[in-house]
C-alpha cells in the first residue's frame, strides 16, 4: 500500500515535470495539485479504511438505506469492447470490471449504472463529470494522470503482440517497419506509436477490429492488452500471442480530478475487497489461466 | 483565461507537433471526396440515363432493374455499414490501401444520390430539345449528350452541390475502418490529451470553412452558366 | 398542275396510328413530290401533328408505311437518324437549344453529323442568317430573340442540313400576330425556290397563296384535297365547309 503511494506521487511529479518542460503552467499546478491530492488521498484512505470496513459490517443495512437515501447512483463508463474485462453478453455488459464496480457499490450501498462507449471518450466522460467514474482496464499512466485521479491498482496487466501463427515476428524488436493495429487511445496504441512511427500504425475504433484485419491480412500485428489478446487469440483459428510483454503495467479506476470523497471511498472498498479475496475470485473467474 | 486557450492551443496541437493528425488528415478526407465526387458523377450519370431512358422509352429494361437494385440498396443501408462491407467483407482477405476503398465505398454511395439528382435534372429539361435534337439527326446519346444533359447538370447543379457537402461531411466516418482522416486525426489528439474542446472545435471549423469554400465555388460557376445563356 | 407525276418523294401507305384503343389516324395513303408545298389544314385534334410527326418518326405509326428515299422509315429497323437529317423539322414551340449561341445551334448538327468543318460550317450559317436578316444575332442567345426570330433562326437550323424536305408544325401557332409575318415571308421564299415542304397550319393566307396542295384532314384521316382554288373555291365536303367557315 505505501510503495504504492509513493509510486504514484512520483509518476505524478513526473508528470508535472513533464509538462513544465512542455512550457505549459497551468499542467505544472494540476501536477502539483495531483501529487498532494494523490497522497493524502491515499493517506486518508489507508487510516480510514479499517474504520469504515468495521462500521460496514457491524451495520450493513443501516449505511445501504443511508446511500439510496441520498441518492446514491454510482455512474461507470466503460468500453464494452474488451472481453474479458467488459463486454457484452446478450445485453448486459459483464467482466472484471463490471463486477468489481458492482461489489464496490454493493459495498458502499449504491445502485451502480454502466455506460459503454468509445474507449478515448471515458476520460473525458469523468471529467466533464458525465459519468462518476472510469473502469475500462485503464492502465495507470502519467499522461492520463495530469486529467484523473487514480485509485489503488486492482490488477496487473501487460501490452503484448498478436501475430499470425506464420508471423516471422518475435516481438518489438521485429515491429519497427511492420503495419500494426490497435485499440485508438489505448497504451497500445501509444506504445506501437512509439515503435513503429505514426504512418505505420492504424487506429481502429475497436479491439476486435484490429484484430479481424490482422486475420485479414490487413496488417501484420496487433498489440494490446494480455487479457484480451488471449480471448481474441482463443477464439480465431491462426493467431498466436508473443512471449514478449512490452510494458507492465497496473490498471485502476480513474475518477475526477480532486473528486477525493470517491476516491476515498473507492480506494476503502477496494481495500476489504482485495482483503476478503472477493477481487481474486473474480479474477479466476474470467481469467482461469492466471 | 487566455494563458489557458494557450496551454490547451499549445497543448493539443503544437506538442508533439501533434497539428499533423490534422493537416494529414486533412489531406485524406479531400483526397476521398474528390476521388468519391468523380466517381459519383461517373455512375450517377449513367445510372440516371439508363432510368431517364427506360422511363421515357421502355427500353433498356434489364439494364433499368439492375439500376433501381442498385438505388434500392445503397439508399437503404448506411454508409458506414457499406464501408465495412467494403473493407471487411468484399476485399475481405487481401491488403488493400485503405483510400482507394473508401473511395469506392464512396463513389458507390455518392452515384446512388446522383443518379436521381441527374434523373430529375433531365426530366426538368423540356421534352421538345430532345424531339429537336432528334428532328435533326443527332440519335438519342448524342441529343443526351450534347442537348439534354448540358442543361440538366446546370438545372441540377445547386442539388448536385448540396450533394457533394454531404460527401464531404460523411467521409468522417472512415475513421471505422481506420483510416486517418480529419475526424480520426481529432479523436487521435484527443485520445492523447483527453481534452475535447480544441480537438473537436477545430476539426469543426475546417469542415465548415471546407464547406463554405465549396459553397462560394458551386457559385461562381452557376453564374458562369446562367451568364452563358442571356 | 405543278403536281410531279414521277416517283413519289415521301410515300404515306394506309398509315394508321393508335394510342390504345383511341385510333388517332387511320388508313392515310398519300404521296408527296419533289417540290411540292403541302398545307394540312383542320380542326384541332384531327390528328394533323401526329400524322406530321409520323412522318419523320418523332411518333411511331401502328400500322402502313412511310417510303421515303426508298425505305421503309416505319421498319424499326431502318435508321430513322440518318434519314432524319434530310427532314427538316419546325416546332411551335421553335425548341431551339438555350445553352448555345445562334451560330452553335445552327452549326452543331453539321459538324457533328455530317462532317462539315466548324469554319464552313460558320459560314454557311452566317450567309443564311444573312437571308433572313438576324446576321447581327449570330452571337446572341435564344432567350433574347423575340419569338418570330427564334422561329425564323428554327427554319434556318433545319436548313443548315441540307434537307430535302421541311416538315412545319403549326410554325407561327405560338407567336404574337406581329411576327407572324416575317416568319411566313421566310416560307414563302423556300417555297419558291421550290423546296418540297408539309405544313401543318391555320394560316388560311399563305395556305391559299404559296401551297399548291391543301389537304384537309378530319378524324385522322384526309377527307378532302385539292389545289387552293378548289379546295377553298368550291368545297364539297360538308365538315369542310364547317370549318372554311369558321377560320374564314
Amino acid at each position: 500500500m505505501k510503495k504504492n503511494v509513493f509510486a504514484m506521487a512520483i509518476a505524478a511529479c513526473m508528470a508535472a515535470s513533464l509538462a513544465a518542460c512542455g512550457g505549459a503552467g497551468t499542467a505544472e499546478t494540476t501536477g502539483a495539485q495531483t501529487t498532494a491530492a494523490q497522497t493524502t488521498a491515499a493517506q486518508t484512505t489507508a487510516a480510514e479504511a479499517g474504520e469504515t470496513a468495521s462500521a460496514e459490517e457491524t451495520t450493513p443495512a443501516e449505511t445501504k438505506a443511508e446511500a439510496e437515501a441520498a441518492g446514491g447512483v454510482l455512474v461507470m463508463a466503460t468500453n464494452a469492447e474488451f472481453a474479458p474485462w467488459e463486454y457484452y453478453e446478450g445485453d448486459k455488459i459483464v467482466g472484471i470490471d463490471p463486477e468489481i464496480a458492482q461489489a464496490i457499490a454493493d459495498k458502499l450501498g449504491m445502485t451502480l449504472e454502466i455506460e459503454d462507449m468509445a474507449f478515448d471518450s471515458i476520460i473525458p466522460a469523468v471529467t466533464s463529470g458525465k459519468a462518476d467514474f472510469g473502469a475500462a482496464g485503464m492502465t495507470v499512466d502519467e499522461d492520463r494522470m495530469v486529467f484523473v485521479d487514480f485509485t489503488d491498482t486492482y490488477a496487473n496487466a501487460s501490452q503484448v503482440i498478436i501475430v499470425k501463427e506464420t508471423s516471422e515476428i518475435a516481438g518489438s524488436a521485429d515491429l519497427s517497419d511492420k503495419k500494426i493495429g490497435v485499440q485508438l487511445g489505448t497504451t497500445g496504441d501509444l506504445l506501437a506509436t512509439d515503435l513503429a512511427g505514426d504512418d505505420n500504425v492504424e487506429r481502429y475504433n475497436k479491439g476486435f477490429e484490429a484484430v479481424q484485419a490482422l486475420l485479414q491480412d490487413k496488417i501484420d500485428a496487433v498489440v494490446i492488452d494480455s487479457a484480451p489478446a488471449n480471448v481474441f487469440v482463443e477464439q480465431s483459428q491462426g493467431l498466436k500471442v508473443c512471449d514478449e510483454a512490452m510494458s507492465q503495467e497496473e490498471y485502476a479506476i480513474a475518477v475526477a480530478k480532486g473528486n477525493t470523497e470517491l476516491l476515498d471511498k473507492i480506494n476503502g472498498a477496494l481495500k476489504e475487497l482485495k482483503e476478503d479475496g472477493t477481487i481474486d475470485a473474480i479474477m479466476n473467474k474470467y481469467i482461469p489461466a492466471e | 483565461m487566455w494563458k489557458n486557450f494557450c496551454d490547451a492551443f499549445y497543448l493539443n496541437f503544437i506538442k508533439e507537433d501533434r497539428w499533423h493528425y490534422i493537416a494529414d488528415g486533412l489531406a485524406v478526407t479531400l483526397q476521398i471526396t474528390l476521388l468519391a465526387a468523380l466517381l459519383g458523377i461517373a455512375i450517377g450519370l449513367i445510372v440516371g440515363i439508363i432510368r431517364t431512358t427506360y422511363e421515357k422509352t421502355r427500353k433498356l429494361k434489364v439494364l433499368n432493374f439492375f439500376c433501381t437494385v442498385y438505388l434500392t440498396v445503397i439508399r437503404g443501408t448506411p454508409i458506414v455499414v457499406q464501408l465495412l462491407i467494403m473493407y471487411f467483407v468484399i476485399f475481405g482477405n487481401s491488403r488493400i490501401d485503405k483510400v482507394p476503398v473508401a473511395v469506392l465505398a464512396f463513389g458507390i454511395n455518392s452515384g446512388a444520390y446522383v443518379a436521381e439528382i441527374f434523373r430529375s435534372g433531365i426530366n426538368s429539361v423540356d421534352g421538345g430539345q430532345m424531339e429537336a435534337g432528334r428532328s435533326l439527326g443527332f440519335n438519342y446519346l448524342e441529343t443526351m449528350l450534347y442537348i439534354v444533359l448540358p442543361q440538366a447538370f446546370k438545372n441540377v447543379l445547386p442539388t448536385l452541390c448540396n450533394e457533394f457537402i454531404a460527401l464531404l461531411k460523411e467521409t468522417s466516418v472512415v475513421g471505422y475502418i481506420a483510416l486517418q482522416d480529419l475526424t480520426k486525426g481529432g479523436d487521435i489528439i484527443r485520445s492523447r490529451t483527453y481534452s475535447s474542446f480544441m480537438p473537436l472545435i477545430a476539426v469543426a471549423m475546417i469542415y465548415l470553412i471546407l464547406v463554405m469554400i465549396l459553397s462560394h465555388l458551386i457559385g461562381i460557376l452557376e453564374r458562369r452558366l446562367k451568364r452563358s445563356e442571356r | 398542275m405543278n403536281v410531279n407525276q414521277g416517283n413519289a418523294l415521301i410515300q404515306v401507305k394506309n398509315l394508321g396510328k393508335s394510342f390504345g384503343d383511341l385510333k388517332v389516324l387511320q388508313g392515310i395513303t398519300v404521296d408527296i413530290h419533289q417540290g411540292d408545298v403541302v398545307c394540312v389544314i383542320g380542326p384541332s385534334g384531327s390528328g394533323k401533328s401526329t400524322f406530321l410527326r409520323c412522318l419523320n418518326r418523332l411518333e411511331e405509326a401502328t400500322e402502313g408505311n412511310i417510303f421515303f428515299d426508298g425505305e421503309d422509315i416505319v421498319n424499326p429497323k431502318t435508321n430513322i437518324d440518318k434519314h432524319r437529317q434530310k427532314m427538316g423539322m419546325v416546332f411551335q414551340q421553335f425548341n431551339l437549344f438555350p445553352h448555345m449561341t445562334i451560330l452553335k445551334n445552327m452549326t452543331l448538327a453539321p459538324v457533328k453529323l455530317q462532317g462539315v468543318s466548324q469554319a464552313d460550317a460558320d459560314r454557311q450559317a452566317m450567309a443564311l442568317l444573312e437571308r433572313v436578316g438576324l446576321a447581327d444575332r449570330a452571337h446572341a442567345y435564344p432567350e433574347q430573340l423575340s419569338g418570330g426570330q427564334k422561329q425564323r433562326i428554327a427554319i434556318v437550323r433545319a436548313l443548315m442540313m441540307k434537307p430535302e424536305v421541311m416538315l412545319f408544325d403549326e410554325p407561327t401557332s405560338a407567336l404574337d400576330p406581329e411576327m407572324v409575318g416575317e416568319v411566313l415571308a421566310v416560307m414563302r421564299e423556300l417555297a419558291q425556290e421550290r423546296m418540297t415542304m408539309v405544313v401543318v397550319t391555320h394560316e388560311m393566307g399563305f395556305a391559299r397563296e404559296v401551297a399548291n396542295r391543301v389537304m384537309f384532314m378530319d378524324g385522322g384521316n384526309f377527307v378532302e384535297e385539292g389545289s387552293p382554288q378548289e379546295l377553298f373555291g368550291y368545297p364539297r365536303n360538308e365538315r369542310l365547309k364547317v370549318f372554311l367557315s369558321k377560320v374564314l
